[in-house]
């Protein structure tokens, strides 16, 4: 396969192919123990302004071709995050993207000052869509005032390096959540996170998950994400990290026909690291 | 994921319990786990407890009880057939001498390795149907103590009124059994959980500690001393 460097948002990148935020953690075993260098860029875990212990579990349930999770955002919250987490990050083999959560544009905007600071890292993605929480961080992404003004209030703390939304898989007004993250300033759209999803357990009558719905991943959503790419492609020409069913490099490629510049791979980097990192490789820059 | 070859299967009368032998000789420890997979379906793998390994024949076995979707690909499989494989992993039990063992269902996978590398006081199994205690007959060490349905292994345990530590693995109520009525000595606990990664990534198999953390079965654990273990959440 040709080498294909990709440009976006002014940084260079070896490989088209990303891991995206939470199925790789936040990076220091994924970066201990796997080759990361042919990996386009890495997105740790979204981080949020306090602690969070995440939801109870059963937290995952197998759908077959995907997986249903129910994570909660666990995670020690930024400022544990920045002291015990992110040292043991740096030098990073690839770009490092960092994702965050707020419940308020306050919560966003301090954060983001607060990362105005931090050295290291290469993009400041806002994750407006985790399925998993009850806190108002999972619907502002589908409310075009909401996503404009998280975005002017990221952008006024955080000028100086390219900032990501990351937006739900369910959003009635696309053109509306588009136009707002263009005209506040986002560099990169990250599309999409997981759709909400369910499944029962029939010898009981109960749902699998203890949170009743969690978030779907895994091949059998490709082409209902490739649909949602195209639409977003026909209304922007932002660029766009595609993410939701990639699987093998012709997916990749498929993502890309869509209007992706690139693609992350969530649930297969969660089963096997070390085969993501061959996928991006065999794009990657000076490989054949 | 790395594949490796099916030497050898073998089913329960009743189908209910697999014995999967297959060649794969990285070392592990009792106690640890691999997950595993069948071609591209399901797309996720799942743990399973490393139940024997046989150095010299270069196999590793897991005992694998009838559940969730990988149980048909399973039934397809055939002795050299293929199956994809990662670990082991997690920390495994510690170096003890003559632990007493209490195993319920496939938890007894792990004690059997246990088993087979160290001399142990006592191995209590319960099990759920004479179909699988006659499957796991000839895998028990002399002088198991073997529980049927509707009996509790728990109870055959407390009435031999062992003295020790235990290595205790099986359905959390059965862990939560043995926690608040053995007073004979330490409990080391293996739990179960859902798991996609095995490997501490995606934090699907949380565990509360009692000081209020959350730990990762997979890569905490699955082993835990019985007293870090805040049972709110292993329900
Ligand atoms: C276990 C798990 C945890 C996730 N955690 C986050 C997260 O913390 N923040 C976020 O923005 N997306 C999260 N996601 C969504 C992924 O970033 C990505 O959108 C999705 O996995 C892509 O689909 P794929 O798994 O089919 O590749 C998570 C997904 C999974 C499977």
């Amino acid at each position: 396969m040709a080498g294909l460097t990709v440009a976006v948002a002014g940084l260079d990148v070896v490989s088209p192919v990303i891991i995206p935020a939470g199925p790789g953690g936040f990076g220091t075993e994924l970066r201990e123990r796997y080759d990361l260098t042919a990996l386009g860029a890495f997105t740790a875990k979204t981080i949020t302004p306090h602690a969070r212990i995440g939801n109870p579990p059963p937290r995952l349930v197998d759908t077959g071709f995907g997986l249903i999770n129910s994570i909660g955002l666990q995670n020690p919250g930024i400022v544990a995050f920045l002291d015990t987490v992110y040292p043991t990050l740096l030098p990073f083999p690839t770009h490092l993207f960092l994702s965050i959560a707020g419940e308020t544009v306050n919560e966003f905007e301090d954060m983001a000052r607060t990362l105005a600071g931090v050295e290291g890292f290469d993009l400041l993605e806002l994750n407006l869509s985790c399925p998993n929480v009850e806190a108002s961080c999972g619907v502002i992404g589908a409310n075009p005032q909401a996503v404009h003004d998280v975005v002017v209030a990221v952008r006024r703390a955080f000028p100086d390096r390219p900032v990501a939304a990351k937006l739900p898989f369910e959003v009635p007004d696309v053109a509306g959540v588009v136009r707002a993250c263009e005209q506040a300033g986002v560099d990169v759209l990250a599309l999409f996170n997981c759709p909400h999803a369910a499944r029962f357990d029939v010898a009981t009558g109960k749902p699998f998950l203890a949170r009743v719905t969690g978030g779907f991943s895994g091949p059998a959503l490709k082409p209902l994400t490739l649909a949602k790419i195209l639409a977003v492609r026909s209304l922007t020409h932002l660029p766009i990290i595609g993410m939701g069913g990639a699987w093998t490099a012709d997916d990749v490629l498929e993502f890309r026909c869509a209007g992706a510049d690139l693609v992350g791979m969530g649930l297969h980097t969660l089963q096997d690291p070390a085969e993501v990192c061959t996928i991006a490789h065999e794009f990657a820059t000076g490989s054949s | 994921m790395t594949d490796v070859v099916v030497r050898q299967m073998s089913f329960s009368t009743d189908r209910s319990l697999l014995l999967l032998t297959v060649d794969w000789r990285a070392a592990a420890r009792p106690g640890q786990f691999a997950m595993l997979k069948v071609g591209d379906w399901p797309v996720v793998p799942r743990p399973f407890s490393i139940c024997a390994q046989d150095r010299e024949a270069g196999t590793t076995s897991f005992l694998i009880r009838r559940r969730g979707l990988l149980w048909d690909q399973l039934l397809r499989l055939q002795p050299g057939a293929t199956v994809q494989i990662k670990g082991p992993l997690g920390n495994g039990f510690p170096e003890l001498p003559a632990p007493l063992l209490v195993g319920g269902g496939c938890g007894v996978a792990p004690l059997l390795f246990v088993a087979a590398t160290r001399p142990v006081a006592g191995f209590y199994a319960g099990v759920a149907s004479a179909a699988e205690q006659a499957f796991l007959a000839p895998l028990l060490p002399a002088g198991t103590v073997v529980t049927v349905k509707p009996q509790f292994v728990t109870d055959a345990f407390l009435a031999s009124r062992s003295a020790g530590p235990v290595f205790a693995c099986g359905p959390s109520s059965m862990l939560r059994v043995l926690a608040n009525r053995y007073r004979g000595g330490p409990i080391w606990v293996s739990l179960e959980e859902r798991m996609a990664c095995g490997e501490g990534l995606c934090k699907g198999c949380p565990v509360r500690r009692r000081e209020g953390s959350v730990a990762l079965v997979c890569s905490d654990g699955p082993v835990f001393p019985e007293g870090e273990v805040s049972w709110t959440w292993q329900d």
